[in-house]
C-alpha cells in the first residue's frame, strides 16, 4: 500500500512538472541571433606562391558583402580547415561543416586548383551561405600558369563580387 | 511304457534294497541273480572279515553260496552292506567324487582366478615400471632435497621426501636448460604414484601453479606442451605484452585522443595555434598509433610557421595512414612545404 501510494505520488509529480516547463516562453531569445550575419573570409593558401597569395588575400579582405554585418578573417585556409575537420570534399556539406566550425554565416574564400598533369591552374572564388548550405557566388577561371593566375586573380575577384568589392590595397605585381 | 515301468521297478528294487528281493519272486531273481557274482567279486572284504571265525571250515563254498547259513550275524551285516554297497557306496563314491570334482573345479577355478588376477594385476604393476624416468627422478632430485631451504619459512621437514621432487624444479629454475626436466620428472612420478603426488607439492608456494597445472592434465605430452606454452608465455618478449597493452589501451585512449584532437581543432580554427599544438600533442601521446594527432600537429606547426616540425608531423601522418582519403592532399601540402621551406610562407 505504501509503495502504491509512493508510486501514485511520483506519477502525479511526474505529470505536473512538464506542464510547468512547457509553460515557459522561449521564442523571444532567437530573434537577436538572427539579426547579425557574420562573414568569415578564409586566406589563400600560401602554397600557390607568396605574390599570388598576398594579392589574393588583400583582395578578399576588402570584399564587401551586403548581407554580412560582421567580417572577420579566418585563421586558416579552406583547405586547412577541411583537413582539420576531416571533410576534404568540395561539397556544400563540407563547406557547411567548416562554417559551423568557424562560427560563420557566410564563407568567402579563394583557392587554386592544380590538375594532376600539366602546368595549368584554376583559380576559384566562392561565397557560401552556411545556413542555406548553398553557394551564393562562385567563379572559376583557368590560367596557363601560376604567374598568369597571379595577374588575373584581382580581376576575377572584382568581376565576381562587382560593386561590393572595395579598392584593392595591393595590386598585382607588374 | 512297459520298459519304463520295468526299469522303474528296477530302480525301485534297487532303492528298496533287500525288501525288493524278497517280494518279487522270479523276474527280479533273474535280474537280481547277478548280485551273487558281484558278491563273489566283492567277497574279498568278507574274506578279510572272515578270518576271525573258523574260516578254514568253509573256505571254498563260501563264495559260491553267500546267503548260506554259515553266515553269522556279521554276515548279515555284510550282506546288508553288500546289498547296500552298490547303492550307498556308489552314492558315497559319487558324493566323494562329486565333492572332489567340485573341489578340484573350485581349486582350478580359484587358481585360475588367482592366476588371472595376478595377470590382471601384473600389468598394473608393470605399467608404472616402464617409465625409466621415475627412478631417475629421485636420483636427480635427491641432491636438491636439502635445498628445500629455498623457502626457509616452510615447515617442510616432514615433506622432505616429497618436496625433493618439488624442490628440484625450484632449483632447476636457476638454469634455463634444466627447466624442462622437472616437468618430465613430475609427469613420470605422477604416473607412477597415481594421483596423490601433487597434494604436498601444491603446498609449496613456488610450485603451486605448475603442480596444479600438471594435476589437471593427465597426459604427459599435454603436460609438456602446456608447460612449454607457459614457458613461452613467460619468456615472451616484453614488447609483445606492451603492444597488447597499448592495443588494449588503444580503444579507450583513442576516444580520449579524438577528444583532444577535437579540442585542438577548435583552438586551431579559433586562431590559437599554440593551444592547438598542445592539444594535438596530447592526442598523439594518448594514441601514438592514431595518425590524426600527427595531422593536426602538422597543420598547427604550419600555421605557426614551424615548417620543419610541420613536415615531420605530416610525414608521420602519411606513414601511419596508408589508406586515408586526405593522403593526396597532405602529400601535396607536404611537397609545398618542403619546396617552400626557404621562403617562410607561413601566413
Amino acid at each position: 500500500m505504501i509503495l502504491c501510494a509512493l508510486a501514485a505520488t511520483a506519477a502525479g509529480c511526474a505529470t505536473t512538472e512538464p506542464q510547468t516547463i512547457v509553460a515557459l516562453p522561449a521564442p523571444a531569445t532567437t530573434k537577436p541571433a538572427a539579426q547579425s550575419t557574420r562573414l568569415a573570409w578564409l586566406p589563400f593558401d600560401p602554397g600557390a606562391g607568396s605574390e599570388l597569395t598576398r594579392a589574393t588575400n588583400d583582395r578578399l579582405a576588402h570584399v564587401i558583402v551586403d548581407a554580412a554585418t560582421e567580417t572577420t578573417q579566418a585563421p586558416v585556409s579552406m583547405e586547412m580547415a577541411q583537413l582539420a575537420i576531416e571533410c576534404i570534399e568540395h561539397t556544400p556539406a563540407c563547406w557547411s561543416a567548416v562554417g559551423h566550425s568557424l562560427g560563420a554565416d557566410l564563407l568567402l574564400w579563394a583557392e587554386l586548383e592544380r590538375p594532376a598533369r600539366g602546368s595549368g591552374v584554376t583559380l576559384r572564388v566562392a561565397l557560401f551561405d552556411v545556413g542555406a548550405g548553398a553557394l551564393v557566388k562562385n567563379a572559376t577561371r583557368p590560367f596557363p600558369s601560376a604567374k598568369a593566375a597571379r595577374a588575373g586573380a584581382v580581376g576575377l575577384i572584382d568581376g565576381t563580387f562587382g560593386a561590393t568589392t572595395t579598392t584593392t590595397t595591393a595590386g598585382p605585381p607588374p | 511304457m512297459s520298459d519304463d515301468r520295468h526299469e522303474w521297478f528296477r530302480g525301485s528294487n534297487g532303492a528298496n534294497g533287500t525288501n525288493g528281493t524278497s517280494k518279487l519272486p522270479p523276474p527280479p531273481a533273474s535280474v537280481v541273480a547277478p548280485p551273487p557274482p558281484p558278491a563273489s567279486v566283492v567277497s574279498p572284504p568278507p574274506v578279510s572279515v572272515a578270518p576271525p571265525p573258523p574260516a578254514s571250515a568253509a573256505p571254498p563254498p563260501a563264495p559260491s553260496a553267500p546267503p548260506s547259513p554259515p553266515a553269522p550275524h556279521t554276515e548279515e551285516d555284510v550282506d546288508a552292506v553288500l546289498d547296500d554297497a552298490p547303492t550307498s557306496g556308489g552314492r558315497r563314491r559319487a558324493i566323494v567324487v562329486g565333492v572332489l570334482v567340485v573341489a578340484t573345479i573350485a581349486i582350478v577355478v580359484g587358481v585360475k582366478s588367482r592366476h588371472g588376477a595376478r595377470v590382471a594385476v601384473a600389468p598394473a604393476t608393470v605399467l608404472p615400471a616402464p617409465p625409466p624416468l621415475a627412478p631417475v627422478a629421485p636420483v636427480v632430485a635427491a641432491p636438491p632435497a636439502p635445498e628445500i631451504a629455498l623457502d626457509p619459512g616452510a615447515p617442510a621437514r616432514t615433506h622432505a621426501p616429497v618436496n625433493a621432487r618439488a624442490a628440484s624444479p625450484t632449483k632447476a629454475a636457476d638454469g634455463p636448460p634444466s627447466s624442462e626436466k622437472p616437468t618430465d620428472e613430475k609427469a613420470a612420478t605422477h604416473h607412477a604414484d597415481g594421483s596423490e603426488a601433487p597434494s604436498d607439492e601444491a603446498a609449496d608456494s613456488g610450485e603451486q601453479p605448475e603442480s596444479r597445472h600438471h594435476h589437471h592434465h593427465h597426459h604427459e605430452h599435454r603436460e609438456h606442451h602446456s608447460h612449454e606454452h607457459h614457458e613461452r608465455a613467460e619468456k615472451a618478449p616484453r614488447h609483445e605484452h606492451a603492444d597488447k597493452a597499448t592495443k588494449a589501451k588503444g580503444g579507450g585512449d583513442r576516444d580520449a585522443a579524438r577528444t583532444a584532437y577535437q579540442r585542438g581543432n577548435g583552438l586551431l580554427l579559433s586562431g590559437n595555434a599554440a593551444g592547438s599544438v598542445a592539444a594535438y600533442e596530447e592526442a598523439v601521446r594518448l594514441a601514438p598509433s592514431d595518425p590524426i594527432g600527427y595531422r593536426g600537429l602538422g597543420l598547427a606547426y604550419e600555421k605557426q610557421g614551424k615548417t620543419k616540425e610541420a613536415i615531420a608531423a605530416l610525414v608521420s601522418y602519411l606513414k601511419l595512414s596508408k589508406h586515408a582519403r586526405d593522403r593526396e592532399v597532405i602529400a601535396r601540402r607536404l611537397y609545398r612545404l618542403t619546396h617552400a621551406e626557404d621562403g617562410g610562407l607561413a601566413h
